[in-house]
């Protein structure tokens, strides 16, 4: 098994298919990642406001 | 045996605890992540780089790698989204509807990249972007499925209503499903333009077949990953006035982690 | 059946059809309107129109059969009547099937019969006039009780809008196909059979299903 092209630009260029693979390829890892990132910020973010809301509230104690 | 039912129903009990789930989920993450990428890695690499090319469809074939373990799991993920619904009406679970509730939008996306992977790799084998053959068209009706499932949810959830109305939807959506995918296949070859074989699985070459594997493996990885970053968001969310959470929002001030 | 529940509701609901007689006339203007529509749209040549008007007629069809949906439920849950229907003794599934049929008989069945009147200004070819009044006889039937699902899991929201045809519209998709193609293979002066063998196995599935599912929605709607 065998790297399939000879160069680099080869690798990007895919004997022409190469817009279409790497549109598919790109476009479905970025939604892929947004989907990961965006509850861990979310939650981030939560925990944040809480932790806003407990020192506010030790600070009127 | 009946220490063995009551330990199951205490394990069950425990189950349905969102705080549970949410420490026991925060041992595995790490893990789960690392396996996810990995194999996503390596199955992206080997199905972009080292997979020999398709005779006819030359390089374009490579969106396989990802058009196939998608619509798979689409179709998977529509299930799951149903039972954890299904447990939810029936049981009462909460942590049932929060499974329901995030895997939802995992599912649409994914179906949405099926659809995308799947026209972009339509243009350069079929000269157009759009094709209605049967299985396009069935993940299309799939993907309205979701967004109905969806779009019902955020209705109710804007009125402050609970969700059981939505998983009723996504459990009549499974019966359906067959149906549809039947039906779909029948109308097709009625009105069947031209004999356009998608590629047949079983024909593929093991060089090719391999890393088609590992992506499959690799999705379903970053579905149970995604699933379950998304319903620990979720449980934080609706538990964040109870005192575990703040306890543990006070520990987390001090390590900064996620 | 002598099923009190069920005697019941179909009568209540055929006298209060027949008293507020207004609105029964909507669906089947919408569907003469938007037929009319077509040609406008596309093209007066009669040899065009009558390629595409087994799949138009079906899909105004069913476009009517949908908008007629939000008020099966409505009326009844707005002034409190449906609760009351709920918590009697008798099964809910006959009383929400009693609902459904007149659902049918006041919306379905008077499409199904006008349907091949339109036909002809659509120039549909005379073979499939027939055809096109029993697909859609049996077609407006399963989407009455499957429609009448959607209906019930929106009932509690205020602004709907077209969220009732959105959730719908997926499990018309089959119905469509079938019901179409009736009438397609008619007009080629082929058998009908199989098309129709299998809408009626889709009637008879979502007699089965239909009334219970709706009638859990319809406890969800009320109950929470």
């Amino acid at each position: 098994m065998m790297f399939q092209f000879e160069d680099f630009s080869d690798f990007i260029y895919m004997a022409g298919h190469g817009q279409y693979v790497w549109t598919a390829y790109s476009a479905s890892l970025i939604i892929m990642a947004c989907i990961f990132v965006m509850p861990l910020l979310r939650k981030k973010n939560i925990i944040q406001k809480i932790q806003k809301k407990i020192i506010k509230k030790s600070f009127l104690l | 045996m009946k220490k063995l039912i009551k330990s199951t129903q205490q394990w069950l009990h425990k189950m349905a605890s969102p705080r549970w789930f949410y420490q026991i989920s925060g041992r595995w993450l790490p893990l789960l992540s690392l396996l996810t990428f990995v194999s996503i890695i390596i199955g992206v690499i080997w199905g972009l780089g080292f997979a020999p090319q398709d005779a006819k469809q030359g390089n374009s074939f490579r969106i396989i790698y990802i058009h196939v373990p998608a619509s798979f799991l689409a179709l998977v993920g529509y299930y799951i989204m149903a039972i954890s619904g299904a447990i939810a009406i029936i049981w009462k679970i909460k942590l049932a509807d929060v499974v329901m509730k995030s895997a939802a939008p995992i599912g649409a996306s994914l179906t949405f990249i099926a659809l995308l992977t799947g026209a972009v790799w339509g243009k350069p084998t079929w000269g157009t972007y759009w094709i209605w053959d049967a299985r396009i068209t069935s993940m299309l009706i799939l993907f309205f499925l979701y967004l109905g499932v969806i779009v019902l949810q955020k209705a109710y959830a804007a009125q402050g209503l609970s969700n059981k109305a939505a998983a009723l939807l996504a459990l009549v959506g499974t019966i359906n499903i067959p149906i549809i995918y039947k039906s779909v296949d029948w109308w097709y070859t009625l009105h069947q333009p031209a004999t356009i074989k998608f590629t047949e699985a079983p024909s593929m070459h093991p060089d090719m077949f391999q890393p088609l594997l590992i992506m499959i493996i690799g999705f379903y990885l970053f579905y149970v990953t995604a699933l379950i970053v998304s319903i620990r968001a979720e449980i934080i969310f609706r538990e964040r006035n109870t005192s575990w959470v703040k306890e543990l929002a006070l520990n987390l001030k001090d390590k900064r982690s996620i | 059946m002598n099923n009190i529940g069920f005697l019941a509701i179909l009568r209540r609901d055929l006298l209060l059809a027949v008293r507020y007689r207004g609105d029964l006339a909507n669906p089947l203007i919408f569907f003469f309107v938007i037929i009319a529509l077509i040609p406008l749209g596309l093209t007066p040549d009669s040899k065009e129109l009558s390629e595409i008007a087994p799949g138009m007629l079906w899909i105004t069809a069913l476009l009517a059969s949908l908008l007629s949906l939000d008020g099966l439920f409505k009326d009844d849950f707005v002034d409190g009547t449906l609760e009351q229907i709920i918590i009697l003794p008798q099964p809910l599934y006959f009383m929400v099937l009693a609902k459904t049929i007149v659902h049918w008989i006041v919306t379905g069945l008077p499409l199904s019969l006008l349907a091949p009147v339109l036909g002809l200004m659509l120039s549909l070819p005379e073979t499939g006039y027939l055809p096109l009044m029993l697909s859609l006889l049996i077609g407006t039937a399963i989407l009455s009780l499957i429609g009448s699902i959607g209906a019930a899991l929106t009932l509690p929201l205020s602004k709907e809008g077209v969220l009732l045809s959105l959730i719908v519209i997926p499990f018309y998709m089959p119905v469509l196909i079938f019901g179409s193609n009736i009438v397609v293979l008619a007009v080629d002066g082929l058998s009908i059979a199989s098309p129709l063998a299998i809408m009626g196995a889709l009637l008879a599935l979502s007699l089965l299903i239909s009334p219970y599912v709706t009638s859990c929605a319809l406890r969800f709607s009320i109950y929470g």
